[in-house]
């Protein structure tokens, strides 16, 4: 890219550096949505590989301004269920996946908590399990899941409160008294491991 | 004349559709999610609301620790080719 050439024009080349900034700002929440939904990190970057290719190859479909977290989502989401999940989830490990980074949790104690937490939500149906990530923790609204995914907004609602309820249920809350004074949940060591013994 | 209620029947059950998208069709069983998760089809009881919050930490817990991960060199790299192989045909 010489510099000496046409500087009336360099927005081509602004454009295209800022897109590409875009998507690498993106890949956090890429590799943590694809191994939420896929349950592999091994799956998960493949994915990521190939939504940042779909995503090069259509940046006209992107509309400047618009939410790209909400667009490459959505390209993410139909590669893994146009491709990924046919090849079946079996190749899961819910003690393997995440423990690279399980280990650098602040306390041995909320590394439990958040391992619990894990089998748990591998445990869930996938369109809850998607859901729940996609509205309570990625910081997407109701409105743009419900794109994402192709439904209505109340029918991600009812996944949502399905969601919630079964993920309950797997850690053994049966009410406000299993919920820790810290807020954290109390009950998920000792249900859990019944649960999730194969 | 039958014909003529069913059509205004047909109108203001679409409204009511409508409306409860717009409002808060909580537990209104859906058929779609039905088909996925046989035990869901009981509309899901209300959680005491520090429940709720909980689970949103956890949730949160759970998804920032994978955000932390570092990115992969591969993912650079790959962007950088992608780009330097456009700017090469664009010249």
């Amino acid at each position: 890219m010489a510099n000496d050439g046409a500087p009336e024009k360099p927005k081509p080349t602004t454009d295209q550096r800022s897109f590409r900034d875009l998507l690498i700002s993106e890949i956090p929440n890429l590799r943590a949505f694809a191994a939420s939904i896929s349950g592999s990190m091994q799956n998960a970057d493949d994915l990521v590989q190939d939504t940042l290719l779909k995503a090069w190859g259509h940046e006209a479909s992107f509309t400047p301004g618009s939410n790209i977290r909400a667009w490459l989502f959505t390209i993410l989401r139909n590669t893994y269920y146009s491709i990924y999940r046919k090849r079946g989830r079996e190749v899961q490990d819910t003690d393997g996946i995440y423990s690279e980074k399980v280990v650098q949790r602040p306390s041995q104690e909320s590394a439990m908590e958040l391992a619990d937490f894990r089998k748990a939500l591998a445990k869930l149906p996938e369109d809850q399990r998607e859901v729940l990530i996609l509205v309570g923790a990625s910081g997407l609204s109701y409105e743009e899941a419900a794109t994402i995914c192709g439904v209505a907004i109340g029918t991600i609602k009812s996944r949502v409160n399905r969601g919630r309820a079964k993920l309950a249920e797997l850690l053994g809350i049966t009410g406000a008294e299993d919920i820790g004074p810290d807020h954290t949940i109390l009950a998920a060591s000792q249900t859990v491991g019944h649960v999730v013994s194969r | 004349m039958r014909a003529c209620a069913l059509l205004r029947d047909a109108a203001s059950e679409q409204e009511l559709g409508s409306k409860m998208n717009a409002a808060n069709p909580d537990d209104k069983p859906e058929d779609e999610s039905q088909l996925t998760s046989p035990a869901s089809r009981k509309p899901a009881p209300e959680l005491d609301v520090r429940i709720q919050h909980a689970i949103g930490r956890s949730l949160q817990a759970h998804y920032n620790d994978l955000l932390s991960a570092p990115i992969p060199d591969r993912f650079l790299a790959l962007l950088a080719e992608l780009e330097a192989k456009e700017s090469r045909n664009g010249e």
